[in-house]
């Protein structure tokens, strides 16, 4: 395995994206175009569309749609519940780690072209976009609004997500003519949102993340909480700024470990020259917290 | 004998002063949020995911998985 951790996370990412999507048989002619079987009953962590014709399991975004826009009207506790356990222990690691688009965007921004820092005053409030996205278009309009029919619809998949069209729709076209003469207005929209979508992940880092993607923005909910914690040993750490200055989420990880933004990509951890970062389980309860990995190294 | 909306509030008071005060302005770390607080949602968000699969919304999720979904693929 790779000792680089920038490669052994690029790894770790593009390993799950292919078991997540490991289906040969939907991206082959003739055959189911997607798979139908049980595991389809199980979300996965990440953002990976169930339309995809290699997907093995279900999308967690269109899953919560899915119930919510029934003719019941009903919670999704299922999905909700298991968000919220993952978000509880890991927090935002997903994003980092088990995200087959976060990768994509990683290896888009690799293109060698001079790269866009957002402004403090645009980037800051657009950050609270993927709240908005999450309350509004998972939450709240597939819940409310209906159709004449008692329908609702999953909005966020309908309008916005870009993953849909990248694993889903464009497959799907190429490999099944009979999808083609469907195509119109709504495919021509998701595609400007695809290539909007590409073309600033070649100049920002993870855009769709930042500003608008309301898994990362359900988990952040969590990144205080989370068993799994970054932690600063304040004692060890010298202000050199170094980290603020690896983290591509705009992070300052001394000044706030666990901010909703950061996705436990470990990079600053990795730049810090004096090892004063570092991610773990904590402990106990509030006095006296210390991160496990840090305990063990006292003892030794 | 404090009201059923007394406590509550105090309870929910207790949960966002836990978040509120993680962090002072300048950075430095003023109080932490203890790990109980972690695990008694942990058991909340299970047996959200437990009470979800009893009411048989995996059923709607495997339902909604196994078609084509074509409002995602943008073709709905």
């Amino acid at each position: 395995m790779a000792k680089n951790p920038h490669v052994l996370r690029k790894c770790i990412q593009a390993g799950w994206g292919i078991l997540s999507n490991a289906y040969v048989k939907g991206f082959l002619p003739g055959g189911s175009p997607i798979y139908k079987g049980e595991l389809k009953r199980i979300c996965v962590p990440g953002m990976n569309c169930y339309s995809c014709p290699g997907a093995l399991g279900s999308c967690p975004i269109g899953s919560m749609q899915a119930v919510f826009d029934g003719r019941q009207r009903k919670f999704a506790f299922y999905v909700v519940g298991y968000l919220a356990l993952i978000g509880l222990i890991v927090g935002r690691f997903v994003c980092g780690w088990l995200c087959l688009f976060g990768l994509i965007q990683e290896l888009l921004y690799k293109i060698p072209t001079p790269k866009l820092k957002v402004p403090e005053k645009i980037d800051r409030p657009l950050r609270y976009l993927k709240y908005a996205v999450l309350f509004v278009m998972v939450f709240a309009l597939p819940f409310f609004v209906r159709s004449e029919f008692g329908m609702g619809a999953p909005f966020f998949c309908k309008f916005v997500c870009p993953v849909g069209t990248l694993e889903g729709g464009i497959p799907l076209v190429l490999l099944n003519d009979a999808m083609r003469p469907a195509l119109g207005w709504l495919f021509r929209w998701k595609f400007l949102l695809l290539i909007i979508c590409i073309l600033s992940s070649v100049f920002i880092y993870r855009p769709f993340c930042k500003y608008i993607c309301p898994l990362g923005a359900f988990y952040a909910l969590f990144q205080k909480v989370s068993l799994v914690k970054m932690h600063v040993d304040e004692s060890a750490c010298v202000n050199c700024g170094l980290c603020a200055k690896t983290c591509k989420m705009n992070v300052n990880p001394c000044k706030n470990p666990n901010s909703g933004e950061c996705i436990r990509c470990r990079e600053c951890i990795n730049a810090c020259p004096k090892h004063a970062l570092s991610m773990g389980i904590r402990e106990k309860g509030a006095l006296g917290e210390k991160d496990i990995s840090g305990v063990m190294e006292e003892k030794s | 004998m404090p009201t059923t909306c007394d406590i509550v509030a105090t309870y929910f008071n207790f949960i966002w002063n836990s978040f509120r005060k993680d962090y002072e302005r300048d950075g430095s770390v003023k109080k932490k949020i203890p790990t109980w607080v972690t695990i008694v949602l942990i058991f909340a968000s299970i047996a959200c995911m437990a009470f979800g699969i009893y009411r048989g919304e995996v059923d709607t999720v495997l339902t909604k998985a196994v078609n084509i979904c074509m409002e995602c693929i943008g073709l709905g």
